[in-house]
């Protein structure tokens, strides 16, 4: 990688070459370096896959509310026979939900599309520090992507031993899915750990002249702990994943005791492996992951919530630190997910006081958001409403967690439907929300048109409500005993109370996905149709505004220089009521 | 108060459209901090009082003794986060309707306080500290090996998970497991009420889990170890045994019954399940293909 890392030149006007950037669709659209297409290029497989990760949640749901029940029209096609679903079907469907909608959808949407389009613009850089790099961390993509599809037709089907692949059971379940699967989540983990060296390199020597790391957006923060998680972490995940692939290829016990019987059969008689060993090792990636998944949208949020308000963004470095204190927490948690896995429960006890500790962070980051609001003007436009419902509903994701927290009480909460509820609230109504405030407010810029407010009111009012009618009683039938992972609920006689809740519960899935089709409408039809955005549709002060919508290839034609921070909202020192973080003062242009 | 940026000159500027001058932040804070003392000091006085535990909940019913301690502390989280839901979304509530956009209006320019940072930094993390210590209690007497009644004391049941059932073993009346005279039970899991009962959970293949939701008793079966829990159960009745972890594909049905008779009750089927087993041919520790497999 010969990336020249040298401070950029204010001075340096973009020469002709720079403005048009590769000649030819491969270069340009497909095997391209630049940052801005390899981020759309990212959005775009997320927004896929999301439909396939959402589709397999609604298979989910269906079976959960009616079980035993052919599924109407799809059915045949999808299970064969009389189109009913089996429990091995149910296992895939739920395992290929969350693996997808993790991997493929959640974090390279967040870091991939937005760390890419963002950093580079944010801070004032023509690109990432390795474009090729860059390249690369989509291409790996897709060989993931091709073994993820292969997987569900191969003979056994995709794997079904939940997202988390515990072992044994990941580690003796027969058929290529799971072995498939190991290897996808491999390979999304290379693309994390190459997109993390290039984030931190480029936001830590390509930053404009006067962008120092505290004039940095909220957003470029939250990407750069976000990269530092996913460099230090995911290399444990993929461990993880090698051990796992070699107990299940090449005959390894790295997961398997001696005394794992399959069917009468034991399966490796001189195994010596310890199954602890591996929930460990992936939760000591997965916990970090949770908020690798969330760390990004909430850096979207503390820069659309100011923008809108008009206000500066209140208690900067609060935020900035509280994003560092989760991260570094985010280290030293992972137990508690094992708390009644048969590890030490004196060390589930030190995870708890550390895991209620993390709360304070997040809790820390609300009220700085509500102190973003107040004595604002607040302007309610689509980034905006869901901007602040993440906050609202990133209260509840926070609170329930310190019910899984405690120890005694996640005794009775522990895979039910409860955390369910919980990791929906923060990945759904957190991760996502901050992913779809994020589109319509960076839209502008990636496409140079807007999308339309209207079908933006649609989408926002009814995913609000319906996502609220899916994931909220799901806390209360959880407490009230539904474990998770069941294919068929009405098994137990306890759990028949929740019958009509669980077809509440569907029926709002089911217009969940639907409402999100006013949003694929918006999103391809304005394209073509959506009014043009100038430069700077929402008056915003950081320096992504300063470029052309969308930018020309290397972003910027001066590199600006930067003199202030990025949330001088309702500034006295102007007549306007923002003051961009490249526009210089002298004394004639104050107010 | 202005600690990042260096283009302005001190926080809450007046200007052209003057907005109120924001009220001097130790006072509120104060206060706050006064009301959130007293309702966590009520709260606390509540729990110790078990009025949460008789709320009549969502939960399974309860019929272990210490459900109702697990149950408090459940309540004792709802009743202090839910004060927090309410206040935060209320004034986030509040703040939407009462700062939307006025034309001609200036926001208010203020990049943070201080003081309110402390109070909102101290305030929770004080009383997150002080909810990690108080579950430590409960914990401790549910799964900490040192507080386990001693087995003398007690019925010990040594459990077998194997996809996809439960298998229960006793050690009949000479009181020593892999004898033959031990009295093995598939599904259901009898045991007698008001008497400490220890399992010792093992799995023969995959991992499962453990739990009686009216008991809040759950743990996850770990390959190639044999873990130790305990309850005691304090009302009669047929509930559920759940397997909670995923398992392979007919997880849903590992599923058994938790029975919980008097004690002469439990003496009589202990008796007279032995001697159903006895005229089967007998239990033969040696060559029973699941027992053979128990290691403690």
């Amino acid at each position: 990688m010969t990336a020249t890392i040298a401070p950029h030149d204010p001075s340096a006007v973009a020469d002709a070459t720079h403005g048009h950037g590769p000649k030819g669709f491969f270069r340009k659209y497909i095997f391209s370096t630049d940052h801005k297409v390899i981020g759309i290029q990212f959005l775009f497989s997320g927004l896929l896959w999301g439909l396939v990760g959402g589709f397999l949640a609604m298979l989910v749901r269906q079976q959960i509310a009616w079980p035993n029940s052919a599924m109407p029209v799809l059915g045949k096609t999808l299970y064969g026979g009389k189109g009913l679903m089996t429990t091995a079907h149910y296992n895939m469907a739920f395992t290929m939900h969350a693996s997808i909608m993790i991997f493929f959808v959640i974090i390279p949407t967040l870091s991939g599309a937005f760390g890419n389009f963002l950093i580079p613009l944010m801070i004032g850089a023509r690109d990432m520090a390795f474009p090729k790099l860059n390249m690369i961390s989509y291409w790996v993509m897709w060989p993931a992507f091709g073994c993820m599809i292969a997987s569900f037709f191969v003979e056994g089907g995709a794997a079904a031993s939940g997202w988390t692949a515990y072992p044994p059971l990941s580690g003796t379940a027969a058929g290529m899915g799971q072995t498939l699967w190991v290897l996808g989540v491999l390979m999304v983990g290379w693309s994390s750990i190459m997109g993390a060296v290039n984030y931190i390199t480029t936001i830590l020597r390509l930053r404009a002249p006067g962008m120092h790391m505290f004039r940095m957006p909220l957003t470029v923060w939250a990407l750069f702990i976000t990269a530092i998680l996913q460099l230090l972490a995911t290399p444990v995940l993929g461990a993880a994943m090698m051990c796992l692939f070699a107990d299940r290829v090449l005959g390894a016990a790295f997961f398997l005791p001696n005394s794992v019987a399959i069917a009468g059969q034991i399966v490796r008689p001189t195994g010596t492996g310890q199954p602890l060993l591996f929930q460990h090792l992936f939760w000591f990636y997965s916990h970090p992951a949770v908020y690798i998944m969330i760390l990004p949208a909430m850096g979207f949020v503390s820069d659309i919530l100011p923008t809108f308000a008009r206000k500066p963004l209140f208690g900067y470095k609060p935020m900035v630190y509280s994003i560092s204190a989760i991260a570094g927490l985010g280290f030293i948690v992972w137990g508690h997910h094992m708390f009644q896995s048969g590890m030490n429960p004196y060390l589930g006890m030190a995870m708890m006081v550390s895991t209620m500790m993390i709360a304070l962070p997040s809790a820390v980051k609300v009220f700085n958001w509500l102190g973003t609001l107040w004595g604002g003007q607040l302007t309610f436009t689509t980034p905006m409403k869901f901007a602040i419902a993440f906050v609202s509903m990133f209260i509840i994701g926070g609170l329930s967690g310190i019910f899984m927290a405690a120890t005694p009480v996640d005794i009775q909460i522990h895979d039910t439907y409860f955390i369910v509820g919980h990791l929906h609230y923060v990945l759904f109504m957190g991760a996502l929300m901050g992913i779809f405030g994020a589109v319509y407010f960076w839209y502008p810029k990636m496409f140079g048109r807007m999308m339309s407010e209207r079908l933006g009111r649609w989408h926002f009012w009814l995913t609000f409500l319906f996502s609220n009618g899916v994931f909220f009683p799901m806390h209360i039938v959880g407490a009230g005993g539904m474990h998770r992972r069941i294919a068929v609920p009405t098994v137990y006689e306890g759990l028949e109370r929740w019958s009509t809740w669980n077809q509440i519960m569907t029926v709002s899935a089911f217009l969940l996905f639907l409402s999100q089709l006013p949003f694929l409408w918006n999103f391809f039809v304005s394209l073509k149709r959506g009014a043009k955005a100038g430069n700077n549709p929402w008056h915003a002060n950081s320096l992504e505004w300063e470029c052309t919508s969308p930018p020309w290839h290397e972003n910027f034609q001066v590199i600006p220089t930067v003199h202030r921070g990025p949330y001088e909202y309702a500034s006295p020192d102007v007549e306007d009521d923002f003051l961009p973080q490249a526009r210089g003062l002298t004394p004639a242009t104050k107010a | 108060m202005t600690d990042h940026g260096d283009s302005h000159h001190g926080g809450d500027h007046g200007h052209a459209a003057p907005a109120p001058p924001p009220p001097p932040a130790s006072k509120p804070g104060a206060v706050l901090i006064g009301c959130l003392v007293v309702l966590f000091g009520e709260l606390i006085i509540l729990w110790q009082s078990g009025v949460f535990a008789k709320i009549p909940g969502i939960q399974p019913e309860a019929i272990s003794s210490y459900a109702a301690d697990v149950d408090g502390l459940f309540y004792l989280i709802l009743g202090i986060t839910g004060f927090f839901f309410l206040l935060t979304e209320g004034l986030l509530l509040y703040f939407l309707y009462r700062y939307r956009a006025k034309p001609g209006e200036k926001a208010r320019h203020t990049h943070g306080n201080h003081t309110l940072e402390l109070v909102w930094t101290i305030v929770p993390g004080v009383i997150l500290f002080a909810l990690a210590v108080i579950q430590t209690g409960v914990w401790g007497d549910i799964k900490f090996q040192g507080n386990m009644p001693a087995e003398k004391d007690s019925v010990v049941v040594q459990v077998i998970g194997k996809q996809f059932e439960w298998h229960f073993r006793y050690a009949g009346k000479d009181g020593v497991f892999g004898t033959n005279d031990d009295v093995t039970k598939l599904k259901d899991l009898r045991v007698p009420l008001g008497k400490n009962v220890i399992v010792k959970l093992r799995t023969m293949d995959v991992l499962h889990s453990f739990w009686l939701p009216n008991v809040r008793l759950k743990q996850d079966l770990l390959s190639g170890q044999t873990i130790r829990q305990w309850f005691k159960c304090i009302k009669t009745g047929t509930y559920e045994v759940v397997c909670a972890e995923l398992c392979g594909l007919n997880h849903t049905s590992m599923k058994g019954a938790l029975l919980v008779l008097p004690q002469e009750e439990f003496d009589a089927w202990l008796a007279s399940r032995a001697a159903e087993l006895a005229e089967d041919g007998g239990h033969v520790a040696a060559s029973d293909p699941i027992w053979k497999h128990w290691k403690d």
